[in-house]
C-alpha cells in the first residue's frame, strides 16, 4: 500500500513538473505584459481594448472567445461605444452580430460562431455603418492589431465614427446599468 | 546568400543578384502585386509581422518607419522595396529558376505552394489556379506583370446583399 502511495506522490508531482515545463512561455509573457486586473472585477467589462484571445483561447484559463474586442468612441478617443452591433460576414458566407456593452467590449463564443477566415467586420449604430478596411485572416482578438496607440505595428484602438461631428449624434456609454 | 541578398537591398541590389547570376522578377513592375499581397496576405495578423520570413510593409500593415502607423499613409518606397526583398529573399534560387523557366511551375516556390493549399499554411488556401491572386504573381514571374488583375486580386467583401443583417 506505502508503495502504491509513493507512486501516486510522484505520478502527481510528475506530472505537475511536466505541466509547468510545457507552459507556453511566450503566451505567459504576453499575459504578463497586460498587467495586474484594475477596479474593474474580472468579466464582461474588464480590460478593454486589450486583446481578449491572450487568456480566452481553446486551451487558455478564461472561456475561450473566436472574436472579441473593443469599440471606442471616435478616433482617439478613449470613450466606449456602447450598444454596437458588430457584424462579422465570414468566408463561409455565415454572419453573426454581436452588441457592445457598456464598457465597448464584445465577445463570441466559439459555439456562437468559429468564423472561416477571411473575416469582415462592420459597425453598426444608429443607421449608420462603418466598415473595416480590411479583412481578418487569422486573429479574433480586434486589440492584437487595434493595440492601444497606432504605430508602426498597429492600427490604433477600433472605433465607430472617424470624427466628433458624426459621434455627436451617438449616445454616450454608461456602465451605470447593467450592460 | 539571403544575407547578401538582404545586403544588396541597401546598395547596388541589382547588380548583387547579377554577380550571384541569379534572375529575379522585376522590381519596377512588383508595386501592383505588392498592393495585391498587402491585402490578401499582408495584415497585421498574418505576413504583416516583424516575426515572419515572408514580411510584408504596407500603408495598411505593418510599416517600416517607427514614426508611421498601420491607419494612416499610404505604402512608401522603402516599404515596397523592402516587401520586394522579402518576397524575393524567401528562395532565391527557386524563384531565379521560375523566373528563367518564364513563370512555368511557380509552385516550386514554397509562397506560391503556401497560398494555394498545397503546403500546409495557416493562413489557409488564399487562392486556386486561375485566381486573380494567382495570376497577378505568375504574370509577375514571367516577366509581364498585369495590374488590371492584381488591382482585382485584393479580396472584396460578400455581397452586400448578403451582409445585411437584422439586428
Amino acid at each position: 500500500m506505502r508503495t502504491l502511495r509513493s507512486f501516486a506522490k510522484f505520478s502527481v508531482l510528475g506530472l505537475g513538473l511536466l505541466w509547468a515545463g510545457c507552459a507556453d512561455p511566450i503566451r505567459t509573457s504576453a499575459i504578463e505584459a497586460l498587467g495586474p486586473e484594475t477596479a474593474v472585477p474580472i468579466g464582461p467589462l474588464h480590460r478593454p481594448g486589450q486583446p481578449c484571445g491572450v487568456c480566452h483561447h481553446d486551451d487558455g484559463n478564461a472561456g475561450p472567445f473566436s472574436v472579441s474586442g473593443t469599440v471606442y468612441f471616435t478616433k482617439g478617443s478613449t470613450k466606449p461605444a456602447a450598444k454596437v452591433e458588430v457584424l462579422l460576414f465570414d468566408a463561409s458566407n455565415r454572419s453573426y452580430t454581436v452588441r457592445t456593452n457598456c464598457a465597448g467590449n464584445f465577445f463570441v463564443r466559439p459555439g456562437q460562431m468559429r468564423p472561416a477566415y477571411p473575416l469582415w467586420v462592420t459597425l453598426r449604430h444608429g443607421g449608420k455603418k462603418f466598415e473595416m478596411e480590411s479583412a481578418v485572416f487569422r486573429e479574433g482578438s480586434c486589440g492584437a492589431c487595434h493595440a492601444e496607440s497606432a504605430g508602426p505595428r498597429s492600427a490604433g484602438p477600433v472605433f465607430l465614427a472617424p470624427d466628433e461631428t458624426e459621434a455627436a449624434e451617438l449616445p454616450p456609454a454608461s456602465c451605470g446599468s447593467a450592460p | 546568400m539571403l544575407i547578401t541578398l538582404v545586403l544588396g537591398a541597401c546598395a547596388g541590389e541589382t547588380q548583387d543578384a547579377a554577380m550571384l547570376g541569379l534572375a529575379l522578377p522585376s522590381r519596377a513592375a512588383f508595386e501592383p502585386v505588392a498592393d495585391a499581397l498587402q491585402d490578401t496576405c499582408g495584415t497585421l495578423d498574418c505576413h504583416g509581422q516583424s516575426g515572419r520570413n515572408l514580411r510584408l510593409f504596407g500603408g495598411r500593415g505593418l510599416r517600416l518607419a517607427a514614426m508611421d502607423n498601420s491607419s494612416d499613409g499610404a505604402t512608401t518606397d522603402a516599404e515596397y522595396e523592402a516587401s520586394y526583398w522579402s518576397v524575393v529573399g524567401l528562395e532565391p534560387e527557386i524563384m531565379s529558376a521560375v523566373v528563367r523557366d518564364r513563370g512555368s511551375s511557380p509552385e516550386r516556390l514554397l509562397m506560391i505552394a503556401k497560398a494555394r493549399g498545397t503546403e500546409k499554411h495557416k493562413g489557409g488556401i488564399l487562392m486556386k489556379p486561375g485566381d486573380s491572386l494567382d495570376v497577378c504573381l505568375r504574370k509577375w514571374l514571367s516577366g509581364r506583370t498585369d495590374e488590371a488583375v492584381c488591382m482585382a486580386a485584393r479580396p472584396a467583401p460578400p455581397p452586400v446583399a448578403g451582409r445585411e443583417v437584422a439586428p
